[in-house]
């Protein structure tokens, strides 16, 4: 927010929800030939479903199969881009990201969407709220702004009703102080302290990456088919995208270590400078 | 391998300095450059008196307690590529290995150059800097200073290693103590240092010592009046899933990106904040403003 340069932002309502809340479902934010055009891309591409391998470990999200994954959509043969193209920039989303991450927001990761069908199972809740301060994902109110680090866009393309499976939440845990309990997150204990989110074809769920989330075992009569695109402040990049970076040649003049220094932002498997100041580790991730 | 809610088991600054920078927003670390280090550093630029650039006219702050007749910076560009053996020692600064254990607690392991490496000098009659810091009141997510549950994180640090002594009443670095916790606006006689004098602290160093700061931390510079010239080294650091603006690493959009419309490219861009491209209302137009609400 810049108070010198007023432009879209969410109303007064919707943002006592989110701040409450930590995600917010917003209604027919794709128009119904919007949704067919995406389904129509979908079904037309089939042939590019990937088993999703982030299998869940838990007994009460147990299923029988695994979630489809489709990628890429936005370097799909046209037509079939198209539509998942209009949606970086839908015109809906423009007050919430306004927002929540101030004007400049940019997409991070790359847009994908989940499939299931009946008994596929469901995925550990995760995102820890602010049991310890996180840079990259956050919410934080002060003085009348809001902000938040990686924002999670999920459109819905097919119903999901009561009862049926699918994205849940812990309302509130964006700004949990203490550990998730192991037990919760496995939604093994204290179930109901998690919500399903129920919704129409075409309506947007956005939540904070920090607020506690997963999904449970899909029982819906038809497929589930969530898109999702993700979005973080101007100044930040978590993984994945498309832009394309490289570093100069004159950096093979320097030592790893210099070199690491110099690369562009991102999270997953990043050189960190060991003790010595020589060696570097890649882990997967390291506390952010 | 430090994950959530794990003690970070890599070099940590020491208890003492812990607490004297969440306290102040600041720190000087003494001596974090041997003599020779220094020297090096000095020897490179007394080498190039050609690459520098004037920061802006002096005379641009008269009618302040921050005037003086001359430029307030005369900077260095580009010394990462100079020829050798003048890129050297700025190079050798880039993960000096005693930099980690400050860099490691402020923003956690990862951290990244951001800007371009810079120099700052200053000649007798410089004129002061404004001060400035995050002066809003509000959260600004990459410049701003948490604390939670013994673990301290930043955005955007400075990094000023010095080149030359700095004595009192030289004037110089100065900044307000405690101010990267601010809650409420900055009062403007702050920014020209016009009332309240006792709130700022005016940093005295010798050659081969280290000022960190946080970007959110109100700081500043008084007019010079030292016997000889300021000098030192400026780097700035970001946490590793962040970036501020310059930098060395290079990008570029691909080529399928030009069937997109302008605010649909504008969001695949790079992290990076002047000159922006930000999408109106509309949805389609977008306008470049240096910097907007961070």
């Amino acid at each position: 927010m810049n108070l010198s340069t007023p432009y879209l932002t969410m109303e007064p309502h919707e943002q006592y929800l989110f701040d409450l809340q930590g995600f917010i479902v917003v209604r027919n934010a794709l128009a119904p030939q919007q949704v067919a055009a995406l389904n129509e891309a979908l079904d037309a591409n089939r042939d590019k479903r990937k088993d999703d391998t982030a299998s869940s470990t838990s007994e009460a999200l147990k299923g029988t199969q695994l979630r489809g994954l489709y990628e890429g959509m936005l370097t799909w043969e046209q037509p079939w881009c198209r539509p998942f193209r209009e949606v970086l920039v839908n015109p809906r989303i423009i007050p919430y990201l306004n927002t929540m991450l101030g004007r400049g927001w940019k997409m991070d990761h790359s847009p994908f969407i989940f499939t299931s069908a009946a008994g596929t199972e469901g995925l550990r809740l995760h995102g820890y709220g602010q049991a310890e301060f996180n840079g990259s994902r956050f919410y934080h109110y002060q003085n009348g702004a809001m902000r938040c680090g990686l924002i999670n866009c999920q459109y819905q393309l097919t119903d999901v009703n009561p009862g049926d499976g699918g994205l849940c939440v812990v309302p509130g845990s964006h700004k949990a102080n203490f550990t998730l309990p192991d037990e919760i997150s496995r939604y093994e204990a204290d179930q109901d302290v998690v919500y399903h989110v129920p919704m129409r074809a075409g309506d947007l769920v956005i939540f904070n990456e920090a607020t506690t989330h997963g999904t449970l075992p899909w029982k819906g009569k038809g497929e589930r088919r969530s898109l999702f695109y993700r979005y973080t402040p101007k100044y930040m990049h978590y993984s994945g995208g498309v832009y394309e970076s490289g570093l100069p040649e004159w950096t093979n003049e320097l030592n790893e270590a210099q070199r690491a220094v110099l690369e562009p932002p991102y999270v997953y498997h990043r050189p960190l400078i060991d003790d010595d100041g020589r060696t570097l580790s890649t882990p997967r991730r390291e506390g952010e | 391998m430090a994950m959530f809610g794990d003690p970070e088991d890599f070099v940590v600054m020491g208890e003492r300095e812990k607490y004297l920078y969440d306290l102040q927003g600041f720190l000087v670390v003494r001596s974090l450059l041997s003599a020779d280090e220094v020297r090096a550093l000095n020897d490179a630029l007394d080498a190039n008196p050609d690459r520098t650039c004037e920061h802006g006219p002096g005379g641009a702050l008269d009618g302040t307690p921050l005037a003086g007749p001359d430029t307030q910076y005369v900077h260095y560009e580009g010394m990462l590529t100079w020829h050798p053996p003048w890129c050297q020692p700025f190079r050798d600064l880039l993960a000096h290995p005693k930099l980690i254990p400050y860099l490691n607690t402020m923003m956690g392991r990862g951290w990244k150059l951001d800007h371009n490496i810079d120099v700052l000098t200053s000649k007798p009659g410089a004129q002061g800097t404004p001060f400035h810091g995050n002066s809003t009141g509000m959260f600004a997510g990459s410049t701003y200073y948490k604390y939670d549950d013994g673990r301290m994180r930043s955005g955007l640090i400075v990094c000023q290693f010095y080149l030359t002594d700095v004595n009192p009443d030289d004037g110089g670095l100065t900044v307000i103590p405690g101010s990267h916790k601010a809650n409420f606006p900055m009062p403007g006689y702050v920014r020209h240092y016009e009332d309240h004098r006792e709130i700022f602290h005016h940093i005295t160093v010798k050659a081969g010592d280290l000022v960190i700061f946080n970007e959110a931390t109100t700081h500043g510079a008084l007019p010079w009046q030292g016997e000889g010239d300021r000098r030192c080294v400026l780097h700035r650091y970001i946490p590793k899933y962040m970036h501020y603006e310059g930098g060395v690493y290079e990008t570029r959009l691909p080529e399928w990106t030009n069937e997109l419309t302008e605010a649909q490219r504008a969001v695949l861009e790079p992290p990076y904040i002047y000159n922006r491209p930000l999408i109106e209302d509309d949805g389609e137009t977008i306008v470049r403003p240096r910097r907007e609400g961070i």
